[in-house]
């Protein structure tokens, strides 16, 4: 990658800087780069590994990318900085923010131009498609990767990632059966492995995978997300939710949009032609259509909501998971608890505070499971107050009939749920 | 004068023993070309801690600053003499011969200095010494030494030809040669004890039944074939005080104490850092009973497969191979590591023999804590405190939060000062008010942690950490 100058103070201060990075001792490492650079500030290949140091950690990715900008600077040409910089940037840039991950991909294209046989750059790009969602362009820049270094490990991921994604899954089998004869200890082929058994139902196989890809590697992101998925797959409806979700992915968003809208349009015709034949029939249809909508929308947040149940499972949840858990699964009982007091003592305004509750949790799981820059503000306050309101109705309809305009909140959090299910089905500020 | 140095000045008024606070406002004249005011308040630090270095090399430095460069230069060759570990000292001296037209003397003292810490580099004078051949000994001034030691950064540090074999002097301890070269000349027993460590209680304990009995019983073990020493291996969040028990268990079983970083023995020039290894085995086993502590093991002791190719591979297989003691016994030598990331250390490491006893060093209990603030309150101008009251609101609290606690309501207070243009004094109020702003930093630790203990705790190697978690019965 850099020539190395032993003979001189910066290449010995630059090695160490490396030897230190490799033990994941960045802030050491850190610190030698600094001193290579004191020596000599135009050392390119020190602010490109100082670059590298501080995309480990989130707080530090502008300084990445100043770093990586003065390298490249430095040398326009060299594609290994046009790619780190690349990188920093993208991971700098957060979801939801296009134009700065494209801007990324720019680098990203301009370091494969200046080098096409470099499999790094090709392997960055790849990761960006991936994260734009260009999944073809992603399978085909990472093949490309391992077609120059069979052993590029992000280029190994990305591929795994972009095949998932467009349901090839022969293909994807095949890859990981290839990865897990070559290194069984590798653990983003244990994850793969782990994400495509999930993906065909069977839970138990993709909880091994994920947690023998934590045992070898335990700070895995990929592999602990898997893991909690897997926790969640133990319910059959989940599993199937997983397998709906999955024979989606072989559709492209906007196919996927459309499937949809056609799906809704199918529901209104069926149903209201229904009613005139039989009201019975058309009463089931909606209560499918109802069932779907809303169980598509809060199957991931009630699977949380049972790992809280489980000591060891609740362990591998972030915080903001174990919360999601804990809300929108609190809504769905309190949704639930309301119905089962007008059975038990027949109180005629039972109906609407479980439907607020209910739609509530819909927008808690919006919230909840939404990493848009902006957009996760928003849907945090649409469902703090729609569960609020929620709340308010219930206490109005059952404890404090009294209670001015419960009724006007019960209403508010039906709306924002309604609102919330369309919009993040559309995917608006919703990433 | 700068309102902050009139802050200094009041609160010295407050509380004119405060050493630290003399020193703070001394460097603080100096900063403002107050050299007089300076000199005073060094002066009068030094009163009362006769041997502050800090103190002794700003006098040095006034009198530099002043153009008296022949007192700056005994003043500073004192210090170095008296206090060779004191990276600043050697620096400053550097400066001074730089002005005398002594650079191959300069250069070596700044390569010492460098080698002790690396953080004080100084491009300028670097600049100066470019392309200077060093010469002459880095700590005392003697005549130059024969044997070549290299620093981290590949400077000479040369051993007189005489004086090279030597290796006991007044105190019995070696000097020069391996240890001289790695900068552990000042080595020595350390006065600390259990004692004067506060709380830990359980963790001492631990170290009684794993390092002290057996080293007290040594004929016993004897008697079952048993090697006494060994490795044991300390782990926990940074700043919980893994160095500090260390030195304390070398003062209890009243051993030597060689402390070790990474600088220490790192040398970018191959084969050189797998020497350094070796000299310091070496150095400990012909000063037994000794206690060896590798401070940030993991850096020495990576794993293999985090390297691949790297030559650091050839210093880890040194490192095992000094631990078994290969070519030489280990008797008496207990080899203490500490780490803040024991998952990065190579699984070799773990096996018996080697660092086959661990120990969790786990952020200080309520009492520890406590114990910490009090001692950290001495340098303070304190109204009234209650430790215990402070212990009690900082849960999961290290040793540098605290430090962080005092930095944050200091800060408040001398905002307070300035305002008022008096002394305020420290209250526990403040304190609490300041550890309700700080995040303890144990927690990102934990979390780390809790993944490796969850996931990868072959051998129950982490047992400790899911106990202290709470998610194994303890």
């Amino acid at each position: 990658m850099f020539g190395h100058e032993h003979s001189s103070g910066v290449g010995s201060h630059f090695s160490r800087g490396r030897l230190l990075q490799s033990q994941h001792r960045y802030a050491d490492a850190i610190q030698s780069y600094k001193q290579a650079l004191m020596e000599d500030p135009q050392h390119t290949p020190s602010y490109v590994m100082l670059a590298l140091c501080w995309i480990v950690n989130d707080d530090t990715a502008t300084q990445a990318v100043d770093a990586a900008k003065r390298a490249v600077s430095l040398e326009p040409e060299d594609p290994f900085a046009r790619s780190v910089l690349a990188l920093a940037l993208n991971a700098q840039a957060k979801d939801g923010q296009k134009q700065a991950i494209e801007e990324a991909l720019k680098h990203a294209e301009e370091a494969v131009s200046i080098d096409p046989d470099s499999d790094f750059s090709h392997a960055v790009a790849g990761r960006i498609h991936l994260r734009l969602r260009n999944y073809p362009q992603a399978e085909a820049c990472a093949r490309k990767a391992l077609q120059l270094d069979t052993e590029n490990t992000m280029a190994g991921e990305v591929l795994s990632a972009a095949l998932l994604m467009q349901k090839k899954d022969g293909d994807h089998k095949s890859l990981i059966d290839y990865q897990l004869q070559r290194a069984p200890d590798n653990d983003s082929a244990h994850t793969s492995a782990g994400w495509q058994a999930l993906m065909e139902g069977d839970h138990k196989k993709a909880n091994h995978h994920f947690l023998e890809a934590l045992r070898l590697s335990p700070m895995s992101e990929s592999a602990r997300m898997g893991l909690v998925e897997s926790f969640r797959a133990r319910s059959a409806l989940y599993r199937l939710q997983l397998r709906f979700a999955h024979f989606m992915n072989q559709f492209t968003e906007g196919r996927q949009t459309a499937i949809m809208l056609g799906g809704f349009v199918a529901y209104k015709v069926l149903s209201s032609s229904l009613k005139g034949v039989s009201p019975v029939l058309s009463s089931l249809v909606i209560g499918a259509w109802l069932l779907f909508a809303l169980w598509s929308h809060l199957a991931r947040s009630f699977g949380s909501f049972f790992i809280l149940f489980d000591r060891f499972a609740r362990q591998a949840l972030r915080p903001r998971e174990f919360w999601e858990g804990a809300v929108v699964g609190g809504l769905i009982c309190a949704a639930l608890a309301c119905l089962i007091s007008i059975m038990a003592t027949g109180h005629p305004d039972g109906t609407f505070p479980a439907m607020a509750f209910l739609l509530a949790a819909v927008a808690n799981a919006a919230a909840f499971t939404n990493d848009h820059h902006i957009g996760r503000h928003i849907y945090a306050v649409a469902g703090a107050i729609a569960g609020f309101g929620a709340l308010y109705a219930a206490a109005g309809t059952f404890f404090l009939p009294n209670s001015p305009s419960h009724e006007i909140f019960g209403a508010l959090a039906v709306l924002i749920g309604v609102a919330t299910s369309w919009l993040r089905s559309l995917r608006v500020l919703y990433a | 004068m700068a309102p902050n140095l009139e802050a200094l000045r009041l609160a010295l008024q407050h509380s004119p023993d405060n050493v630290p606070l003399l020193l703070l406002y001394a460097s603080g004249c100096l900063e403002e070309i107050m050299p007089e005011e300076a000199e005073k308040a060094y002066a009068d630090a030094l009163k009362h801690a006769p041997s502050h270095p800090e103190a002794r090399a700003g006098l040095a430095q006034v009198a530099l600053l002043q153009g008296r460069f022949s007192e700056a230069a005994v003043r500073a060759e004192q210090l170095v003499t008296e206090s060779p570990r004191y990276a600043p000292g050697h620096l400053l001296l550097a400066r001074i011969l730089v002005t005398e037209g002594e650079l191959g003397r300069a250069r070596s003292l700044y390569d010492q200095a460098l080698s002790i810490d690396p953080g004080l580099s100084d491009p300028g004078l670097e600049k100066d010494l470019r392309n200077v051949k060093p010469s002459g000994g880095a700590d005392s001034g003697d005549a130059g030494r024969k044997r070549a030691g290299l620093t981290a950064n590949g400077g000479f540090i040369e051993a007189d030809e005489d004086s090279a074999d030597e290796e006991d002097d007044d105190d019995g301890h070696p000097r020069g040669g391996a240890a001289f070269d790695l900068g552990l000349a000042d080595f020595e027993k350390p006065k600390l004890s259990f004692s004067t460590v506060g709380g830990m209680e359980a963790l001492k304990e631990e170290i009684r039944m794993k390092i002290m009995y057996p080293l007290q019983h040594a004929d016993l073990f004897k008697a079952y074939d048993k090697k006494v020493g060994g490795g044991v291996l300390l782990y926990g969040p940074p700043g919980c005080g893994k160095t500090l028990i260390s030195k304390a268990t070398a003062g209890e079983i009243k051993a030597n104490f060689i402390a070790l970083g990474l600088h220490q023995i790192l040398d970018m020039w191959i084969g050189n850092s797998e020497k350094n290894m070796h000299e310091v085995f070496e150095l400990a086993r012909k000063n037994a009973p000794c206690v060896l502590f590798f401070d940030e093991v993991d850096a020495l002791a990576a794993d293999r497969r985090d390297l691949r190719q790297s030559a650091g591979r050839n210093l880890i297989n040194q490192f095992l191979s000094e631990m078994d003691g290969a070519d030489s016994q280990n008797d008496g030598v207990l080899i203490l590591g500490a780490t803040n990331a024991p998952w990065h250390i190579d699984p070799a490491f773990r096996r018996p023999g080697r660092f086959d006893r661990t120990l969790f060093v786990p952020p200080p209990d309520e009492a520890g804590r406590a114990s910490i603030i009090e001692v950290m309150a001495e340098k303070k101008p304190i109204a009234e405190l209650d430790p215990r009251a402070l212990a009690k609101k900082t849960p999961d609290f290290s040793g540098a939060d605290l430090k962080a606690v005092f930095d944050l309501a200091t800060e408040e207070v001398l905002a307070e000062a300035m305002r008022s243009g008096k002394v305020v004094p420290l209250t526990t109020k403040d304190l609490v008010k300041a550890a309700g702003r700080h995040k303890p930093t144990t927690k990102a630790w934990f979390e780390s942690a809790k993944n490796y203990a969850m996931y990868s705790n072959q051998s129950g190697f982490y047992d400790d950490v899911l106990k202290y978690l709470g998610l194994i019965k303890r």
